[in-house]
């Protein structure tokens, strides 16, 4: 509720309409990606509305109502809420990862080794990164945002998706590896 | 399809999964917080959809309900707006001064002899203030007074002054002398102060030059009346005796005229007191002759043309009103004007004020609102004087 009050999200007409279209297409679709993180109904609920703000706040980023890449962009948006959700309110803990700070990943060897695999193994590989790193991720990859949006959109500190990004791109990096040599 | 192709729409893919997408009605709770949020976009909702908005609108509501129940009370009602022609009025003062600047410590605390003299009489009168207690408020008005920063006026130099004041202590020796020049062009006043032969030049407002001048002579109040409040009704039967029998074309333009006569002879009052308060000032003549003049004091050219203006307004009400009785209040009014300039009579002039105050606002003009206008003294507007018989 209270999230209700305090939300700053001022929209044009056109913009209103987008976000009212978006809810009554999506929101089955994104219940049930939150639901499957969260497994549990209430829950689910509160973060599919938390997730709803965060999409109005980004209306513009969204360009049009029914496309791939749409959808994708309002279950990222779902998906990092919900695990949002369980940082704050269960036991849940990130997927440990080596120390990366001094280890930049370079885009040309992620480049070399898709060119080398096939589609489906390389969905398969993204689909096992975790959170908050496939997050991340996908804004680099397919938004191209800058790290200080991308922050926002995620609610984090962009200093954090910095780290983030880089530690993620490791990660896609050994796990295409062991794709490739499988 | 590029590199870069193939990893973002691997990406969009993997998001994608063919997971179950379950049938699920959502609780009425969620369907109504979430119908608040698409509400909130929509129509009215859009003014109010943001914590600041909300919070401005709060504000306004707030400022709202209290205008409401001050305007709705009068005795909350006439305060308050009262209180706002209170600084209206002072910020146009404060606008038109400069700077503050304190000056009391030039001011000696054991004067026992003020002496004002009026350099715009013909005789130079000179005014003796010898009571204690008007020589310490003298000293209180001047010590208190917001005098703008010094600067070095050429008029004082060249002995430009309509009122000068020395002040004597008790062995009978003059420690501070004040020259005072009132600068009409720009609504405030040129001081110097004159203490131990040193002379500082100070501005300061024109309230403040007359509040001076009230020491030695009587002082003047446009609205100032006696009368208590009187029922609409009262005013609404005068309007209606003094349009009786004209037709709507002259009911307009008397309208008019008196209005302008009205803010007319507001203006020349106002702007002239300090000139006219003594029957001897040299300033009546010029009044009285209605030609251009150059200033004997300031140097500049100037021209009365309330004579002009008086009886040309005048002379039409005159002509045009059908009631008898309001016709010969008219021609006393007109007569009485004419008495005040030929004999000096500033005094009757304020009464020729009231007249023309009260046919204006409470006859002619009736129910009168207030109507922006550089020339209109507004605190006057809810005085009646009682001259409509």
């Amino acid at each position: 509720m209270l999230s209700v009050i305090l939300m700053n999200v001022d929209l044009n007409e056109s913009e209103s309409n987008k976000f009212e279209e978006l809810y009554y297409k999506y929101r089955k679709r994104l219940f049930s990606c939150a639901f499957s993180i969260l497994k549990n109904n209430e829950d689910s609920e509160d973060v599919l509305q938390n997730a709803f703000i965060k999409i109005a706040q980004n209306i513009k980023c969204i360009a049009e109502l029914e496309s791939k890449e749409t959808a994708a962009f309002l279950t990222v948006i779902v998906k990092n809420c919900a695990y949002d959700f369980l940082r704050k309110y269960s036991d849940y803990t990130e997927p440990l990862t080596e120390e990366t700070e001094n280890i930049s990943v370079n885009d040309n060897s992620i480049e070399e080794l898709v060119d080398k695999l096939e589609y489906e193994k390389i969905v398969s590989v993204i689909k096992n990164i975790p959170s908050p790193y496939n997050e991340v991720l996908y804004i680099h990859f397919v938004k191209d945002y800058s790290l200080k949006k991308t922050a926002v959109i995620l609610g984090r500190k962009t200093a954090t998706v910095k780290m983030q990004l880089v530690r993620g791109k490791k990660i896609l990096v050994e796990k295409l590896r062991e794709a490739l040599y499988d | 399809m590029t590199k870069n192709n193939i990893l973002k729409n691997a990406f969009i893919d993997a998001q994608l999964d063919s997971r179950v997408i379950y049938t699920y009605d959502f609780s009425a709770y969620f369907n109504e917080k979430m119908q608040r949020i698409i509400k909130m976009q929509k129509g009215f909702g859009r003014l109010i959809n943001t914590a600041s908005k909300r919070a401005a609108c709060i504000v306004l509501a707030i400022i709202l309900c209290f205008t409401t129940v001050a305007c709705s009370v009068k005795e909350i009602r006439e305060p308050v707006f009262e209180e706002i022609k209170r600084i209206v009025v002072n910020a146009k003062e404060l606008l038109r001064g400069t700077a503050a600047h304190d000056v009391a410590y030039l001011f000696p605390t054991d004067i026992i002899k003020i002496v004002g003299t009026s350099h715009i009489s013909e005789n130079k009168n000179q005014y003796y203030i010898n009571e204690k207690e008007k020589i310490t408020s003298f000293i209180k008005l001047l010590s208190e007074t917001q005098w703008g920063s010094p600067k070095q006026f050429e008029e004082f130099e060249k002995a430009n002054i309509y009122w000068s004041f020395d002040f004597y202590n008790s062995n009978g020796e003059r420690v501070l002398e004040i020259k005072m020049c009132n600068d009409t062009a720009y609504e405030r006043s040129k001081i110097a102060i004159i203490k131990d032969g040193e002379e500082n030049h100070f501005y300061i407002s024109n309230k403040i030059y007359n509040e001076i001048l009230a020491f030695t002579n009587q002082k003047y109040y446009l609205h100032n009346s006696p009368v208590g409040d009187i029922d609409d009704s009262f005013f609404i039967e005068k309007k209606k005796t003094v349009f009786k029998g004209m037709n709507e074309e002259y009911k307009r333009e008397a309208q008019k005229r008196i209005r302008s006569l009205h803010y007319e002879m507001e203006h020349f009052l106002m702007s002239n007191v300090s000139l006219l308060k003594e029957g001897d000032s040299i300033y009546w003549e010029y009044v009285i002759n209605e030609n251009i003049f150059i200033d004997p004091i300031s140097g500049l050219e100037r021209k009365y043309d309330i004579n002009r203006i008086f009886r040309y307004e005048m002379e039409y009400l005159i002509s045009v009103v059908e009631d008898k009785r309001t016709k010969e209040s008219l021609i006393d009014v007109l007569t009485l004007y004419e008495q005040a300039v030929a004999e000096h009579n500033l005094s009757a002039l304020f009464k020729v004020h009231e007249y023309i105050h009260d046919y204006d606002y409470f006859a002619f003009n009736f129910p009168t609102h207030y109507v922006y206008s550089e020339d209109a003294d507004y605190q006057g507007i809810n005085d009646y004087f009682g001259k409509l018989g």
